[in-house]
């Protein structure tokens, strides 16, 4: 009962955040794009690495797991269960994908800093 | 799935957690990719960096988000059932109202005292913390040992003035310091003398202390020879409010009249502080009040020495550093000075080695908080006893909600919940309580506590809160929960339940123990604190009135001094005799004389100044040979010697020896030898002492003294009243006075007066354990009354049937009251031997101590055994009286 109240808000949180109304953490945004990036790949520990190989940020798994299902929780990206390896005694990997409306975030994240990014004054070298 | 654990894996309990953190449909690839990740790490990093990984990976699950969702919350956090258990809850405190009262009466008393003490121990804990160096900040102490063995002589606060100078000026990492000494002045405002404490201290008194300077500049305050800095009670006593800085100040230090000027108020009570002063003086004119040698030499130590260390100095190494200088300007033998460091964030509990600064021994603090957790243990067994058996009227409930598919846990959770209920409840009216309490409460300790809710304190309070309600509703929570729902719906009590009232019995048994063992021990307790207050000092100090002599240029004017007001003060009727001594009557310790003995050694004798006819103004009893003779010229070489002196020394024949020592150049005559009386604290055994009318009948053989006054000479006049109003006698000493040229006010104290005052912290412990036994009793006597009615509505059947049968009244009340004596019986064998151990261990601190006899034990059980059947046998005989048929029919 309680999650579904949680998942209804969260619903309208999306639409909060596309509204320009409210927006993403830093971290969230970061790992909403990672997952963009890594496809079919993504799954905690892949998005881990990715933020040591492409960011040198070390992260902790615990905290990108959170965040991953707090993402998924507003909508911004889907999950399935496969893949099981060895290594993990077994057990199957949770694969996130973006959705749409994860997408339509980015986008509209994107386009907001590049319209503030387009009011800053320019500035201007000039030789002497 | 699971898979075979591997030696290298992560412990098995650490993936248990990770399991019982997360929501089970996330557990699978959180699990998996933690594994993952500590495979990979283990094959680049090793095992050590690996498991560390992953420890901290779990540390992070514990994320609001998860825990939230976690399956161990869906029943816990199940809003309607939480609901409705505090309905449940409400409806049964209602509906048993006389339990509830008893429950919420005893912990909230209880909850009362624990504020009242957490406030106390907060604020005793709070002394000096508000000085930002006091972990780099230390009091110098001063040691002295024996150079050959090493042996520790004594130890003090006090050290030499040049040694703080001296040991800067070689040591880098001493970055300031700062002195304090303190002695007597008066201060003359709008022509009224007033008597007045005075420290005298370096101009860094302001910078590294951080007392708040209300009015005033910190870096020049006390840089003048003539400044002087106040504090604010001060200034408002001579100046009025806010009107006192830069005024003219007038203060007599021994004979000269010096002029300041007010430079600086200090708040010094808005926080709590050790180091206590209401005048600050620049410390060059400490010269004023003692020799100027004593002031320049490192052989007299009396100020107390701060310094300031640089926070990466090595204590030990700096101590052994500024021994070592210390020693080179040493030049005494026999002894050596060790030097030693005491940080000011300790000074406040450093209770053996004392200077001026107020301490407190922390073990009374220990012994405040263990009375108060001994309340609240008997407040909660209580509790626990009276909900136990409480809930056992309502097994019926039990048995319906099992049978209709509430969980165990469901059912423990709703007992939590009922014991959080009730321990909130008796919170909030424990603070109403402790809201008028406080008043009283500040009275019996002496303290200026205010009603406040700090963090602190609320955290205490929330703490036991928390764990009383957990321990309780568990309990009841296991007991009850394992019950048969078939037994449970037809109201007997299974197997698992009467193991219950073992466990409620043992409960009851351990507070019967504790209320007798406390009673056992307040009684020792208070014997001992009468017998020592009542013991025969071996003098007479009623009607006894001492008068200060002001410190006058020499010790010749002083007892000259004396010899004027004798003089004056012999015609008049309501004065009936009159002395004077060195060592004033009981504030501290008599001075104490050092004389080396022939075999190199130092023995030590306490020793006093006095006029000849101190011995029968104190009314102090002569054993042997004759008293002082005003008349002769023999008094200068005469000494009268205690009991204990003779025992110490082996004398045979007191008046054809000499107390023995090598330096004696002069002989001098025992003439004299009293009988043994209590000059010092009756906390130490009577010491070696002697009399004397004129300290060269011994000067010579003397290598040291440790000095209460200074120089010696005459300080105080004793003066016998007689019986009768007192009021006259005190008014005939004051004209006398009046007509002394002395610029000292008239000043005066009861000698029963200062001798009770020695006892009165004694007295304040003694006051508040009384008062908390008494409490403790009360709240198990409630328990007591609680847990009879249970039992007996129990038993009420029974008893309508044994009536039926013939059983007549006095029957049934012995029948009823029996297992509460056997309970008695068994506290009273656990509770003697305890309290015996305990009150013999605390009477070995005395030296003088009461034997402990058999009317503790025998008033303590008896007490208990009477108040029981008072209230079980009444209660009993009340339901046995009953008419059977009524109570057979009850069901």
């Amino acid at each position: 009962m309680f999650y579904k109240v949680f998942t209804n808000h969260y619903i309208c949180f999306t639409k909060h955040i596309i509204m320009g109304k409210s927006s993403l953490g830093e971290f969230e945004e970061l790992t909403l794009t990672l997952v963009g990036i890594l496809g079919d790949e993504a799954y905690g520990l892949a998005v881990v690495n990715e933020f040591k190989s492409k960011m040198d940020r070390d992260v902790n798994l615990s905290a990108v797991h959170v965040t991953l299902y707090r993402l998924e929780d507003k909508g911004l990206i889907r999950s399935e269960m496969r893949g099981a390896t060895a290594s993990r005694g077994g057990r199957r990997k949770r694969y996130f994908t973006i959705s749409n409306a994860g997408i339509e975030v980015l986008q509209h994240l994107k386009e907001q800093r590049s319209k503030l990014w387009n009011l800053m004054p320019q500035l201007k070298f000039s030789i002497a | 799935m699971q898979q075979q654990q591997q030696p290298s894996d992560p412990p098995q309990w650490a993936m248990r957690l990770v399991l019982w953190i997360c929501p089970s449909h996330l557990s699978e690839g959180v699990l998996g990719d933690f594994l993952e990740q500590y495979d990979a790490f283990l094959l680049s990093y090793g095992k050590k960096k690996a498991l560390q990984a992953f420890y901290w990976n779990v540390l992070r699950l514990f994320h609001p988000y998860l825990l939230f969702k976690n399956q161990l919350n869906s029943t816990t956090l199940n809003m309607g059932l939480f609901k409705s258990h505090m309905r449940i809850a409400a409806r049964s405190m209602m509906q048993h109202k006389f339990y509830s009262a008893i429950n919420i009466l005893g912990l909230s008393s209880a909850i009362a005292m624990v504020f009242l003490v957490a406030s106390f121990l907060i604020n005793e804990f709070q002394y000096d913390q508000f000085h930002s160096n006091k972990n780099n900040l230390y009091r110098l102490d001063n040691k002295k040992v024996l150079a050959k063995e090493g042996t520790l002589l004594r130890a003090s606060g006090h050290t030499p003035v040049p040694l703080a100078p001296l040991l800067k000026e070689s040591l880098p990492q001493i970055k300031e310091f700062c002195r304090i000494g303190s002695g007597d002045g008066i201060v003359i405002s709008n022509g009224s003398n007033f008597k007045q404490q005075i420290h005298f201290t370096d101009p860094s008194f302001l910078t590294l202390l951080d007392f708040p300077l209300v009015e005033g500049n910190s870096l020049t305050a006390l840089s003048d020879m003539h400044n002087a800095v106040i504090s604010v009670d001060l200034a408002k006593k001579y100046f009025g409010y806010d009107k006192a800085l830069g005024q003219p100040i007038q203060i007599l230090l021994n004979d000269s009249l010096q002029q300041f000027v007010v430079t600086g108020i200090i708040d010094n009570k808005k926080q709590e502080s050790s180091i206590e002063f209401d005048v600050l003086l620049p410390i060059h004119q400490f010269k004023q009040l003692v020799p100027k040698e004593s002031f320049e030499s490192l052989n007299y130590s009396f100020i107390e020495s701060f310094i300031l260390l640089d926070a990466t100095a090595d204590i030990q190494a700096l101590c052994a550093s500024m021994t070592g200088i210390f020693q080179e300007h040493d030049n005494s033998e026999a002894k050596k000075p060790v030097v030693g460091l005491t940080a000011l964030a300790n000074l406040y509990f450093e209770n053996q080695i004392l200077g001026n600064t107020k301490t407190e021994n922390i073990q009374k603090l220990w012994l405040l908080s263990g009375i108060t957790l001994l309340v609240l243990v008997v407040a909660s067994i209580n509790f626990i006893t009276l909900s136990t058996s409480h809930a056992l009227l309502r097994i019926k409930e039990i048995g319906l909600r099992k049978s209709l598919g509430a969980l165990k846990n469901g059912l423990r959770i709703q007992f939590i919940i009922e014991s959080f209920l009730v321990v909130s409840l008796a919170s909030l009216s424990g603070l109403l309580l402790a809201h008028p309490m406080l008043p009283l409460f500040n009275a019996m300790l002496h303290t200026q506590l205010e009603f406040s809710l700090s963090p602190g304190i609320l955290g205490i309070l929330g703490f036991t809160c928390i764990s009383i309600s957990l321990v309780a509703g568990l309990i009841q929570g296991i007991l009850l929960s394992k019950a048969d729902p078939k037994d449970a719906l037809k109201g007997k009590l299974g197997n698992s339940i009467q193991g219950n009232n073992l466990f409620n019995k043992s409960l009851t048994t351990v507070q019967f123990a504790l209320s007798i063992s406390l009673i056992i021990c307040t009684l020792i307790l208070n014997g001992q604190m009468k017998y020592i207050q009542n013991k025969d000092l071996g003098f007479d100090y009623e009607r006894l009135v001492g008068l200060s002599i002001p410190t006058l240029e020499n010790p010749e004017a002083q007892q000259n001094f004396y010899n004027q007001f004798k003089a004056l003060s012999m015609a008049n009727s309501h004065i009936e005799k009159t002395t004077a001594c060195m060592n004033p009557i009981k504030e501290k310790e008599w001075s104490l004389f050092r004389i080396l003995q022939e075999n190199g050694e130092e023995e030590s004798v306490y020793g006093n100044l006095v006029a000849p006819d101190y011995l029968s103004t104190m009314n102090i009893q002569l054993l042997l040979g004759k008293n002082f003779d005003k008349n002769t010229e023999n008094n200068q070489r005469s000494v009268i010697v205690n009991q204990a002196l003779l025992d110490h020394f082996n004398i045979e024949d007191p008046l054809n020896s000499q107390i023995p020592g090598k330096n004696f150049s002069e002989p001098h005559q025992i003439i004299g030898v009293v009988k043994d009386f209590h000059f010092n604290s009756l906390h130490s055994q009577i010491q070696p002492m002697f009399l004397v009318t004129n300290l060269d009948a011994l000067g010579a053989g003397f290598t040291g003294a440790t000095l209460q006054v200074w120089p010696p000479a005459m300080y105080q006049i004793l003066v016998k009243i007689p019986p009768g109003d007192a009021t006259a006698s005190i008014e005939a000493l004051q004209n006398t006075w009046e007509t002394m040229d002395s610029k000292e006010p008239f000043n005066f104290t009861f000698a029963d007066q200062t001798i009770a005052a020695n006892y009165e912290n004694d007295n304040r412990y003694k006051n508040i354990t009384l008062t908390a036994s008494i409490f403790a009793i009360f709240i198990a006597w409630m328990g007591l009354m609680g847990m009879t009615r249970l039992y007996i509505q129990r038993k009420t059947k029974e008893v309508g049937v044994r009536k039926v049968l013939g059983a007549s009244n006095g029957n049934l009340s012995f029948l009823l009251s029996k297992p509460f004596l056997l309970q008695i019986g068994v506290a009273t064998a656990i509770a003697c031997p305890v309290s015996l151990w305990l009150c013999s261990e605390w009477l070995n601190n005395f030296t003088y101590r009461i034997a402990i006899g058999w009317s503790p034990f025998l008033i303590a059980t008896t007490g208990i055994l009477l108040l029981t059947l008072l209230s079980v046998g009444g209660q009993a005989y009340s339901t046995a009286t009953l008419n059977p048929t009524d109570n057979i029919k009850q069901e």
